[in-house]
C-alpha cells in the first residue's frame, strides 16, 4: 500500500508562525503509527521561506514555502485560493491546520474543494486499523465525539495544546520556495487593533474567575470579597460574563481574551468550554466550583467542589477569614 | 438586500441530564424530556440581521432551520424578533448529523434565491463545530468570515465592514464584497426579546415547510462513531462532605499552599 500523505498548513506572518504549529508534527507522527505516512509542510504567508526552513529543520518533514508578500496577514479567502493548486498536485489524505480564527474562515472551503470530510477543534486521535478516529468536544465539553471520515480525505483543524512535538530538531529535509500568483479576492483585512489586556490580570498570583453560574452581576461582589483575601489577586470572567456586561472585555480569560497562568485559578460557575480552558490551562493550581457534577471544568481542575455558589461562596469567605485568624493567633 | 439566517434548535444543556456512561452507539444518545431552544449564537445572528436591515433599509430576512417536526418553534421565535419569513426543512431527528448533510440541504435551498448575505451562528452549542456555515460558503463558492460581532453596510449593500475578536483579544477589521457568508459571535448587540404582539402573529404565520428529500440527497462524508467521557487533564479530586466542611477544607488547603 502506498504511503498516506499528510499536508500541514502553517500560516506565516513576517516569517513567524503560531508557537503551537510545530505540534501538528506530533499528530502526523501519531497517524504514522499504523501505516506509512509522508508529511509535507505548506508554509504560506510573508517570509514563508524562513518559517518553512525552521519547520522542516525541526521536524525532518519536507516543506514548500508559498510566498505572499504583504504587510497585513492574508485573509482566509486568499490563503485557500493560493493553497488549492498545491494541494491539488499533492492529493493529501489528511490536511491539518491549527484551529485559529483565520483557519476557521477557509478550512471548510478546502474540505469542500477536495471532497474531504471536515473535523474542527480536534483534541485527540485514536489510531486503529479501520482508519483514524478524530476526537472533538461536544455538549459543552461533557463528552468527546469520535469522528471518522467515510473513505475520503479529511481536513482537520487542531486545537493548540493537545498534541506535543518532542523532536530534537536537527534534520535535513527538502525545502522549496514558490511564488504563487495572487488571485483577486473579495475579502480584505483592514486593520488589527491591539487588545488592552490588563497587567493586573496577567500578573496576578490568584485569579478568581466568574462564569455565568454566578447568576447575577450582584454576586460579583462576593467574588471581589473572596479575591481580596488573596494577595496580588484579580477578578476575571468567562466570555458570557463579559457579554452580559458584568465585567469589561479586558477581563475575559480564554482564546479570544487574556491568557493567564497564576498560582491559583479559582473557577466559579464556569462550565469549561475549550475556548475558556485555552486561556487558563497554564495555571499552577486550579480549583473549580460548580453545581453540576458533570461540568467539563472538573476534568481540567486539581480540586473540584460541587456546590451552589450562592450558598458556598459566603461559607468559603468566612472559612478563609477564620482560618487566617487561627494562624495569626498561633 | 436579501438576508438568510440559519437557525438551529438545540437541547438545553443546562437542564439536560447526562448519562455517566454514554450509550455505545451515538445513535442511541437521546435527550428525552429536555426542553429545546434556539442556539444562543443564532439569536445573535438574527439580531445582526435585524440591525443590518435597520441601517440598510429595504431588506428581506428569511430564517431557515433544518430539523424535525417540532423545530418550527425557533422560526416562530425568529419571526417574533422581526424576521420576515420562516423556512423549515424537515428531517428526522439526529443528535450528531454530519455538518455536510445540513450544509448541503441549506445550500440546495439557498442556491437559487439570490441572497446577498447568509448568516449563521459561530457554532452550535451542542455540537460546537462551527462547520455548517463555512461549508455552505464553500459549496456556494462564497467568501466566509467567521466569529463576527459587528458589521456595517458600506457602499450601499455591496460591501460589509466587519469586526471580530481574535486570539489574545485583538480586534480584526475586515471588509467583504457581497455575496458572502458570515458566522456571528456573541457580543455587543444583545439579542432582542420577541414582542408579544409579534409572537402572536408569528404563531399564525404559515411557515414554508419542505421535506429534506425534496431538496437533495446529501453525502454525509463523515460520521460520529463514538461518544466517550472526556479525559482528565488534571487530578480533578472531588471534595466530599457538607458545604461547611468543603469550605473549611479549601481554606486549609489555600493556607497550606501559602496562597492566602
Ligand atoms: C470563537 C469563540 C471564541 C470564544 N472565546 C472565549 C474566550 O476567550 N473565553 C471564554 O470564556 N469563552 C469563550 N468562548 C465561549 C465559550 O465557548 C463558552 O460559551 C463560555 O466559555 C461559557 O462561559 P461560562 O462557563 O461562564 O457559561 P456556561 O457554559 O453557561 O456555564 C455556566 C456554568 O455555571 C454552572 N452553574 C450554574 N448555576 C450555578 C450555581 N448556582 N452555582 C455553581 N455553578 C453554577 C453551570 O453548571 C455551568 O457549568 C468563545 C466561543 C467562540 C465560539
Ligand atoms: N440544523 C440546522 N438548521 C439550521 N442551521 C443550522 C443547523 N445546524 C447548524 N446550523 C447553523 O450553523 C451554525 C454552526 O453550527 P455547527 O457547525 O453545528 O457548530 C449554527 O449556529 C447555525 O447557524
Amino acid at each position: 500500500m502506498s504511503a498516506r500523505k499528510v499536508a500541514i498548513i502553517a500560516e506565516v506572518e513576517q516569517g513567524k508562525t503560531h508557537p503551537a504549529i510545530v505540534d501538528l508534527a506530533a499528530l502526523a507522527a501519531r497517524l504514522a503509527e499504523n501505516e506509512s505516512v509522508e508529511v509535507c509542510w505548506l508554509a504560506v504567508g510573508s517570509n514563508a521561506a524562513d518559517a518553512g526552513d525552521a519547520l522542516s529543520g525541526s521536524t525532518g518533514y519536507s516543506a514548500i514555502a508559498l510566498e505572499i508578500p504583504c504587510e497585513v496577514p492574508p485573509t482566509g479567502e486568499l490563503l485557500s485560493e493560493v493553497l488549492q493548486p498545491f494541494l491539488g498536485d499533492m492529493q493529501p489524505d489528511v490536511i491539518a491546520l491549527l484551529h485559529t480564527s483565520r483557519s476557521q474562515d477557509y478550512a471548510a472551503t478546502l474540505a469542500v474543494r477536495f471532497d474531504a470530510a471536515y473535523v474542527s477543534g480536534v483534541q485527540g486521535l485514536v489510531v486503529q486499523d479501520g482508519g483514524p478516529i478524530f476526537q472533538r468536544a461536544v455538549l459543552g465539553g461533557k463528552y468527546m465525539a469520535g469522528v471518522k471520515a467515510d473513505d475520503r480525505p479529511v481536513v482537520l483543524t487542531v486545537l493548540p495544546g493537545y498534541f506535543k512535538f518532542e523532536g530534537n530538531g536537527s534534520h535535513s529535509a527538502e525545502m522549496e520556495t514558490q511564488q504563487p500568483s495572487l488571485p483577486v479576492t473579495r475579502t480584505r483585512l483592514i486593520e488589527i487593533k491591539e487588545s488592552a489586556t490588563e497587567a493586573a490580570l496577567t500578573q496576578a498570583s490568584t485569579v478568581v474567575a466568574a462564569g455565568r453560574g454566578i447568576g447575577s452581576e450582584d454576586n460579583l461582589d462576593l467574588l471581589s470579597r473572596l479575591a481580596a483575601l488573596f494577595p496580588k489577586s484579580a477578578v476575571a470572567g468567562s466570555r458570557i460574563v463579559c457579554d452580559a456586561g458584568w465585567l469589561p472585555y479586558h477581563r475575559q480569560v480564554g482564546v479570544t481574551g487574556a491568557t493567564v497562568a497564576p498560582e491559583l485559578y479559582l473557577a466559579c460557575g464556569i462550565s469549561g468550554a475549550f475556548q475558556h480552558l485555552a486561556g487558563m490551562s497554564g495555571s499552577r493550581f486550579v480549583v473549580a466550583i460548580n453545581i453540576d457534577p458533570h461540568a467539563a471544568i472538573f476534568n481540567a481542575a486539581d480540586v473540584g467542589v460541587v456546590e451552589d455558589l450562592n450558598t458556598f461562596l459566603p461559607l468559603l469567605i468566612e472559612a478563609i477569614e477564620k482560618n487566617g485568624l487561627d494562624t495569626d493567633e498561633r | 438586500m436579501r438576508i438568510l439566517v440559519c437557525i438551529k434548535r438545540i437541547p438545553d444543556l443546562e437542564t439536560m441530564t447526562f448519562p455517566d456512561i454514554p450509550p455505545k452507539s451515538p445513535a442511541n444518545f437521546t435527550c428525552e424530556g429536555t426542553p429545546w431552544r434556539m442556539n444562543r449564537y443564532d439569536e445573535y445572528a438574527v439580531e445582526a440581521a435585524l440591525r443590518l436591515r435597520e441601517t440598510h433599509g429595504a431588506s428581506r430576512i428569511d430564517a431557515l432551520t433544518v430539523g424535525d417536526q417540532d423545530a418550527g418553534d425557533v422560526l416562530r421565535r425568529a419571526i417574533g424578533m422581526g424576521v420576515d419569513h420562516g423556512v423549515h426543512i424537515q428531517k428526522t431527528r439526529e443528535m450528531f448529523p454530519s455538518p455536510f448533510t445540513i450544509g448541503e440541504l441549506i445550500t440546495a435551498y439557498a442556491r437559487e434565491k439570490a441572497y446577498d448575505v447568509i448568516l449563521c451562528g459561530v457554532m452550535s452549542e451542542d455540537l460546537m463545530q462551527g462547520g455548517v456555515g463555512p461549508i455552505i460558503a464553500g459549496l456556494l463558492k462564497w467568501p466566509c468570515l467567521t466569529a463576527i460581532h459587528t458589521m456595517n453596510d458600506k457602499e450601499e449593500g455591496r460591501v460589509l465592514r466587519c469586526e471580530r475578536e481574535v486570539e489574545g483579544g485583538r480586534q480584526e477589521v475586515l471588509e467583504v464584497r457581497l455575496p458572502a457568508l458570515l458566522t456571528i459571535q456573541s457580543g455587543i448587540h444583545t439579542p432582542r426579546y420577541p414582542a408579544l404582539s409579534k409572537l402572536l402573529r408569528a404563531n399564525q404565520y404559515p411557515l414554508e415547510v419542505l421535506p429534506s428529500a425534496s431538496l437533495s440527497t446529501p453525502t454525509d462524508r463523515q460520521r460520529v462513531c463514538a461518544i466517550t467521557p472526556p479525559e482528565k487533564v488534571r487530578a480533578g479530586v472531588m471534595m466530599e462532605g457538607t458545604a461547611e466542611s468543603k469550605a473549611h477544607q479549601l481554606s486549609k488547603l489555600f493556607h497550606a499552599k501559602g496562597l492566602c
